[in-house]
């Protein structure tokens, strides 16, 4: 039961935070939680078929299908993370002057079906393998439901604990944690790609594991909030680092973008907005 | 292009596979030698849970799972995951590393099928 | 925080499963670690027994497999007799003496002592190895891993499992707790909302909790603070309106006695028209007056009445006979049609709307022009309609004219004829005040403004 918590609980965690710190910041930008289904849906329904076809994923690329899928996956969401970061900025500097509400729509509902995709696969693998398959109902379910519990009920903080700031210093804080949580996830997507050797592997930079094993459920919150890793290689920290720097850039964009485009009337933003 | 070789290699053998024998693999006219090392998977349990490795080098560890359910290959030591579906074979590159156990385990069925990597 | 309902019963789940789960976990972890070394425990009190015996060599030179016992209710026991432990005796140089019928006939773990796991027979073990200090015997013992993980799971899940499915019903109990704690908030809102437009009386409710009273008692003083301004208004405007009629009386009466000396004395003919002038500029005025006093008779957020069962054809016949005069003067034609059609109103309310929408299409239509009225009712509805051959109202008026003191053109209208900018106002004061609508049109048959009323009917029951 513990290891179908842990399972659980490691996947969902990721996919909470990443879903109620988005639903925060979208209730800063003044949009509804009517994109909300309709991107669950594709994340779930994208989540069952990269597990159903998992074979022939694991099989592509020479054998790393599976590394590449999740590294580009966990890279993309960083990469909407960052966008996100321009929008929430943007924002934060004018509220209501300048936004762009198709355009923030689309990169929410894109992020949140990723997420779900990359962590709802490996749930439905294991729950499906073990619970239906191997009949071990009771305990794969009563761990999955833990697991689930405890990731919804710290969305569930996470979500009040945003919306009880200020619309403006919630976007700041979100901004902030999606930075984090960005760069924690091309740290992991470094990870995948030197297991499958496509980037440079060195002996581990140091261990903490003795003082925060990734195996405790302290080490599997850190893990899903900072990207953890208590032995981790150079190449995730320089993606870690990277991560960081690019979406501090991405704030300073957002930040700055404002000033410019209440200045020129015709500027990026606008057009950016009429494009969707 | 060392990887598809690599593969294509290891595939080969794979078929014959000598169960908790650690095989060292000199590839075709590659002029890096990743050592090759090969497991299996057979009712949850890895053979061999034990297997020894060279200390700060790369080693191409291929995973046979020859049960009918997927199982992650897991390591926090290893700072490795790799979800392999039954009946297939997936390949993790470790290390370099320092001489140490590293454990690992299999994330669906973590109280049995457990091994460690020792280097030396 | 969209609903206050919402938020308290997620986050006090929230909290519930999270602190449940978490010492359910807790508790789990170390009911295993718990269970583990109980299992140890046993293996060693294996391999104690095991010591006691003293097996050798058969004399062929094989060693002893030993059946399981097994008990003769399996059933019963399904769990412990699957626990069965494997075991295995060497020599001192590692020749087997005696195994368990489980036990494969090679050695299962080094000949080292302590716990260790080792995978055999296709499954994982817990291998306890000891020296028997007096023969040097080595004694191994093994329990498969996945059994004693199963055994010690069945019991914990079962502490467990009650928690998860009561998770559920907290949250149901919780939601409608909140719902029930939050009830007060609701009447309130619904008090508040429930009161009609005129009634500013206070907002009294049994048990108000205590959260709440700063917000009744504001909402009160809010509610009288209105009450008394708008009682200011009405009085200040009804009071002005009737000290304004008697001096304009008095003046009515002068002019008159004014123009009579004029037309006596004989000649000035100047003298005259002026009188005259001012004799009508004192009749709009009085009018003006008049409709000032009406209107504020009739202000729908002021008016309570018993409305009672009028008939409008009745209605607008006695009103039609009373104003014909006027529709004579300027030689326009002038027609009825209809029947009787009940509706639940003020008379005089209504008698006042019927006088001012038929004046004001006597006044904007030229001499010479017609004018039709028509009264049904419709299934359920009555419908005063009326149409003039005058010049109607551009589209784009049509909702500004029901504005106080407006009037089309400013104060000359192109028909040249003067008004108080009342009349329709007057008008949708009472068609509010009545539940009915109005609405402006082109009249199709006559080609100028067309104004419809429409009222509920008043069913007594014995309408065919």
């Amino acid at each position: 039961m513990t290891s179908a918590v842990i399972i659980v609980l490691r996947e969902v965690l990721e996919a909470v935070l990443i879903i109620c710190m988005l639903l925060a910041s979208s209730s800063a930008l003044g949009l509804r939680f009517r994109w909300l289904p309709p991107a669950l849906l594709a994340g779930l329904v994208g989540a069952l078929a990269y597990a159903l076809s998992l074979e022939q994923i694991s099989m592509a690329f020479e054998g790393f299908g599976q590394e590449i899928v999740n590294a580009v996956l966990l890279l993309m969401i960083t990469v909407l993370l960052l966008a996100h970061n321009i929008l929430a900025m943007r924002e934060f500097k004018a509220p209501e002057v300048s936004r762009l509400p198709m355009l923030s729509l689309a990169i929410l509902s894109a992020t949140i079906a990723m997420a779900i995709v990359r962590e709802g696969s490996e749930i439905y693998l294991y729950v499906y393998s073990y619970g239906v398959v191997a009949g071990d109902m009771a305990s794969v379910l009563s761990g999955a439901a833990i697991g689930t519990g405890i990731g919804f009920s710290l969305g569930t903080f996470i979500y009040y604990s945003l919306r009880t700031l200020s619309a403006r210093h919630c976007l700041l804080f979100s901004s902030i944690m999606a930075l984090i949580v960005g760069a924690g996830m091309s740290s992991q997507a470094a990870l995948f790609l030197a297991q499958s050797d496509l980037l440079p592997s060195s002996e581990p930079l140091w261990d903490t594991s003795a003082w925060i094993a990734e195996s405790s459920l302290t080490g599997e919150l850190l893990q899903a909030v900072i990207g953890y890793e208590s032995s981790p290689i150079a190449t995730q920290l320089g993606m870690f680092v990277g991560a960081l720097l690019l979406s501090l850039a991405a704030i300073g964009i957002g930040y700055f973008s404002v000033r410019a485009s209440s200045e020129g009337p015709g500027a990026a933003g606008t057009t950016g907005g009429r494009g969707e | 292009m060392t990887i598809s070789t690599h593969i294509s290699s290891s595939i080969r053998l794979g078929a014959r596979l000598l169960t908790g024998v650690v095989l060292y693999c000199m590839t075709m006219g590659a002029q890096a030698q990743t050592p090759v090392f090969e497991i299996e998977i057979r009712e949850h349990l890895f053979y061999p849970s034990e297997f020894k490795i060279p200390a700060g080098q790369k080693v191409k560890l291929i995973i046979y799972n020859r049960d009918a359910t997927p199982e992650e290959f897991e390591s926090y030591e290893l700072n490795r995951e790799k979800v392999i579906v039954g009946n297939t074979q997936g390949i993790v590159f470790i290390g370099p590393l320092k001489p140490g156990e590293y454990p690992f385990f299999g994330e669906f069925n973590p109280k049995t099928a457990q091994g460690k990597v020792i280097v030396e | 925080m969209a609903s206050i309902r919402l938020f308290l019963t997620l986050t006090l789940i929230a909290i519930i499963v999270m602190v449940s789960f978490l010492s359910s976990l807790r508790g789990y972890r170390e009911s295993m670690l718990e269970a583990d070394s109980l299992f140890d425990l046993q293996l060693l009190e294996h391999v104690k027994l095991l010591s006691l015996l003293n097996p050798e060599l058969s004399s062929a030179g094989y060693a002893r497999v030993v059946e399981e016992l097994v008990l003769p209710q399996q059933t019963d026991l399904a769990l412990t007799a699957e626990m069965r432990i494997a075991y295995q005796v060497f020599n001192s140089d590692g020749t087997l003496l005696m195994r368990s019928v489980l036990a494969p006939v090679a050695q299962i773990s080094p000949f080292e002592v302590g716990y260790r796991d080792v995978n055999f027979n296709g499954y994982r073990w817990r291998v306890l190895v000891i020296r028997d200090p007096e023969q040097h015997h080595w004694l191994m013992a093994a329990q498969r891993y996945d059994l004693r993980y199963e055994l010690a799971e069945s019991v914990i899940l079962e502490a467990v499992i009650p928690t998860l499915l009561s998770i559920p019903l907290a949250a149901l109990l919780i939601w409608f707790t909140v719902g029930y704690g939050l009830r007060p908030i609701r009447v309130l809102a619904r008090e508040v909302r429930s009161k009609e437009a005129s009634d500013l009386s206070t907002v009294e409710l049994e048990g108000i909790p205590k959260e709440l009273t700063p917000l009744t008692q504001s909402t009160n003083d809010l509610l009288r603070r209105l009450q008394s301004s708008f009682a200011r208004e009405k009085r200040f405007a009804g009071d002005a309106a009737h000290e304004l009629r008697t001096p304009i009386s008095t003046l009515k009466v002068q002019i008159h006695n004014l123009q009579a000396e004029l037309a006596d004395g004989g000649g000035n003919l100047e003298a005259a028209a002026t009188a005259a002038d001012l004799h009508q500029g004192i009749d709009t005025i009085g009018h003006l007056v008049e409709q000032i006093l009406v209107l504020n008779r009739t202000a729908p957020d002021l008016y309570m009445v018993q409305f009672v069962p009028v008939d409008v054809f009745d209605l607008v016949r006695d009103v039609v006979s009373a104003e014909y005069e006027q529709i004579l003067q300027r030689d326009q034609n002038f027609e009825l049609d209809g029947g009787r059609a009940m509706v639940k109103g003020d008379a005089t309310a209504l008698r006042s709307l019927t006088v001012n929408v038929l004046t004001n299409a006597s006044k904007y239509t030229s001499a010479g022009g017609s004018i039709r009225m028509l009264v049904e009712s419709v299934g359920g509805r009555v419908q005063l309609q009326i149409e003039d051959s005058g010049p109607g109202i551009p589209e784009a008026y049509y909702e500004r004219v029901f504005d106080r003191f407006y009037r089309l053109d400013g104060d000359r209208h192109s028909s040249g004829v003067s008004g108080s900018g009342l009349g329709l106002a007057i008008v949708k004061h009472i068609v509010e005040m009545h539940g009915a609508q109005i609405a402006l049109s082109r009249s199709q048959r006559l080609g100028g403004l067309c104004v419809t009323i429409t009222f509920n009917a008043f069913e007594t029951g014995t309408d065919s």
